[in-house]
Order: structure tokens, then C-alpha cells, then sequence
């Protein structure tokens, strides 16, 4: 029971970890990207490229939480097996 | 009068309140045929539903006690009543006639209408790394989706007897202290009231269950604990300590590829078996739950699943507390 709820917090573990690392990858690297040269259009590409940028970082979250979940179900079925 | 003090008085009246309602309802619900099988006892006892509408009466009798009693701005209180009390309604609807599950989660949004339209929110959000931002056009969208989520989460998070009266208790307490430290006495009144309701209504819920809480129960707490979330300000470290409930929806809904009620997935996650315990099953196309998680290293009893949930949300909880200090400057 103390091992199944070890493996258990440490999943809730991983998620803590991967949203203040995420966070910090929005907030510390992707809002503080510039472009070397200024015209008209600077804003518009650093404003849209920070936006996808964040949303890629939002999507791998996603992907990396289901596929461990889908990991830690079917390693522990077939242990269990 | 002290607000922490109060905040002590309130959780004394809102458990004493669901605590005495609770099986009244619970008659009152049994003499009108509403009730349910309890799915998990070999036996499969009939139970009376939608007795979580006690943690909503005990929740707004607490509130309005609130509001003449200490003669605090009415606005935050009246939206939070209206926004428990639409939530048990679209909570009612589903009970007595199974709403559509496109239908329900659309309805849950209208909970946040009385937060956005009174404006008892702050658009200044703590985010880490970013310190405090304002997000003026973003923040109103995000109270209504913010919301919606949370009632369903908590919804989601229900299968077993105890599970939401449990974990959400554990959500109430870890409110009261994130707002304790940061000196918000005022804000703690109602998480402490919903605190002492959950408790109460733990009392029934409790394996083996005297009561349900039902939909109308479930989405109420949990557009409760999404009111009090943004009225406290305290957005960031409740994500945190939600991870259980939120991972748990989030699994549910990317496994069967969209908002899908209960009776529309043929392929269970859990199965009984004749010996009162519970086990994963290792069907490849029934959903991946939480409960799914706890269950694939063996079968155990319902309120040893729902001890582990519980640990779960306390250990979030404390993740959650760890992310306020780390936050603050």
C-alpha cells in the first residue's frame, strides 16, 4: 500500500515539476525573446512566435502526462500479471 | 469581530447545518424515489441521491449569516450564493433527467456568470516566474472556463463513496492555510464554512455511504471551491493542489476522445469482484482514470482507493503550499 502511494505522489511529483518548469520556460525563456533587427513588422513576429512557442510548451505538458500515465498503467497491469 | 475567529464560528454553523439536514434529505429523497444503486458493494444497496444539495443549503445559510453578521460588502457573497445555487440546479437537471455530456459541462459555465457580471474578481493575477500581471480581457474568460472545469473535475472525480466529501474537505483546508499565510482573513470565512460542510457531509458519505452526494452535490462544491479559488486570488497554488482532480479529467477525456457521460462508455476502467474488492481491468479501450492508476498494482477495497485519493490531494496540497512560498517575494 506505502509503495503503490509512493509511485502515486511521485506521478503528482512529475506534474508539480513539469508546470513550474514550464512555466518558468514561458515566462524566463520564451517572453524574453527579441529579434536582433527592428522594422515594422518586429512585434507582430516576436508577439506571435512567443504565443506558438507557449502553446508548444502547453501541448508537450499534455503529451508528457498522458504518455506516462499510459506507461505507469500498462507496466503495473503487466507486473501485477 | 475577528474574521478568523468568525471564520471558526461559520465552520461550527455549516457543519452543525449539513450535519442535521443531511438525513432529512436523505428521507425526503427516499420517499420520492430518488435514489441509486451503490455499484460497488456485491449487494448493491440502494442509496438516496442528490444529498450533497446539504452542503449546498449549509454553505448558503453560513453565507448570508455571514453578510449580517459581520456587514461585509454583500456583492462577493451574493455572487458566490448565486453561483453555488445554478450549479446545484444544472446539478438537479442531470440527476432527475441525464442531460446531454455536451449539454452539462455548457450549463456549468452559467455558474460563473453572477463572479464576472458582479465583478468580484480581481484581474491581477500571481503567476510564478512573472510575478503579479493584470489580465483584464483574459481574466473574465478564464473565471467562466475556470469554473466550469473545476465543478466537472470534481464531478469526474466521484466514483467511489467518500471520494469527493474526502479530497475536497482536503481542498477546503489547504484554502484556509494558503489564505492564512498570505494574511487574507476576510477571504477565509467561506472556505472555512465549506470546510465544515464537507466534513459533515463526509459523516454519511463516508464507505459504506448512507447518502450521495449526486450531480447536483458534486458540481456544487466544485463551482464553490472555483468561486472562492478566484475571489481569493489564490489561482496558481489551487492548480497545484488540484492536480489530482484536474490529471484525473484530463486522462478521462483524452482516453475517450471527448465529453462523454458515464452510461455512454461501454468499456469500464474498474471492475467488482465477488469479494467486495475492486480491481483495473485490462481493457485496452475502457478509459484511463485515476482509480484506473490506483488500482493497477491489485484489487483493494473501495475505502482504501478512496484513502489513497486522499493522500493524493494531501500531498498536492503541500505542493501547492510549497509553490505559494516559492512565489512569494
Amino acid at each position: 500500500m506505502s509503495s503503490r502511494l509512493a509511485s502515486l505522489i511521485a506521478l503528482i511529483f512529475f506534474v508539480w515539476l513539469s508546470i513550474v518548469f514550464g512555466l518558468f520556460i514561458v515566462f524566463r525563456v520564451i517572453f524574453e525573446i527579441s529579434l536582433p533587427w527592428q522594422n515594422a513588422l518586429t512585434p507582430t513576429i516576436v508577439s506571435v512566435s512567443r504565443v506558438i512557442l507557449s502553446a508548444v510548451v502547453g501541448v508537450t505538458w499534455l503529451l508528457t502526462w498522458w504518455k506516462l500515465a499510459n506507461v505507469y498503467l500498462w507496466r503495473k497491469l503487466k507486473k501485477h500479471d | 469581530m475577528d474574521h478568523t475567529v468568525f471564520s471558526g464560528i461559520l465552520f461550527c454553523v455549516s457543519f452543525l447545518v449539513t450535519f442535521l439536514v443531511t438525513p432529512l434529505l436523505a428521507r425526503v429523497n427516499k420517499k420520492l424515489g430518488v435514489m441509486g444503486p451503490d455499484v460497488h458493494k456485491v449487494d448493491k444497496p440502494r442509496i438516496p441521491e442528490m444529498c450533497g444539495l446539504a452542503v449546498t443549503l449549509g454553505l448558503i445559510s453560513s453565507a448570508i449569516i455571514a453578510m449580517v453578521a459581520l456587514q461585509v460588502e454583500a456583492r462577493p457573497i451574493v455572487a458566490f450564493v448565486l453561483c453555488i445555487s445554478i450549479a446545484a440546479a444544472v446539478g438537479i437537471a442531470d440527476d432527475l433527467g441525464p442531460l446531454n455530456s455536451r449539454v452539462k459541462p455548457a450549463l456549468t459555465t452559467l455558474a460563473a456568470v453572477p463572479i464576472v457580471l458582479l465583478g468580484t474578481y480581481s484581474p491581477y493575477m500571481a503567476i510564478p516566474f512573472l510575478g503579479t500581471t493584470r489580465l483584464t480581457i483574459i481574466y473574465p474568460i478564464l473565471v467562466i472556463v475556470a469554473i466550469a472545469v473545476l465543478a466537472n473535475a470534481i464531478n469526474m472525480m466521484n466514483p467511489f463513496n467518500g471520494a469527493m466529501s474526502g479530497t475536497c474537505s482536503v481542498l477546503s483546508l489547504a484554502m484556509i492555510v494558503y489564505l492564512l499565510l498570505l494574511g487574507r482573513s476576510t477571504e477565509m470565512i467561506l472556505p472555512s464554512a465549506l470546510l465544515g460542510s464537507l466534513l459533515a457531509f463526509h459523516w454519511y458519505n463516508k464507505c459504506p455511504a448512507k447518502v450521495f452526494s449526486g450531480n447536483a452535490g458534486d458540481l456544487s462544491v466544485g463551482a464553490a471551491i472555483g468561486a472562492l479559488v478566484v475571489m481569493g486570488r489564490i489561482e496558481v497554488p489551487m492548480l497545484i493542489a488540484m492536480i489530482p482532480h484536474i490529471t484525473n479529467a484530463f486522462y478521462l477525456l483524452s482516453s475517450v476522445g471527448g465529453l462523454r457521460e458515464r452510461r455512454e462508455m461501454p468499456h469500464r476502467p474498474t471492475r467488482l469482484l465477488e469479494d467486495g474488492r475492486i480491481e483495473a481491468t485490462e481493457d485496452g479501450k475502457a478509459p484511463i482514470t485515476l482509480s484506473r492508476l490506483i488500482l493497477s498494482e491489485g484489487a483493494l477495497r473501495e475505502s482504501e482507493i478512496v484513502n489513497i485519493m486522499i493522500a493524493m490531494t494531501i500531498a498536492s496540497s503541500l505542493l501547492g503550499l510549497l509553490t505559494l512560498l516559492l512565489m512569494r517575494p
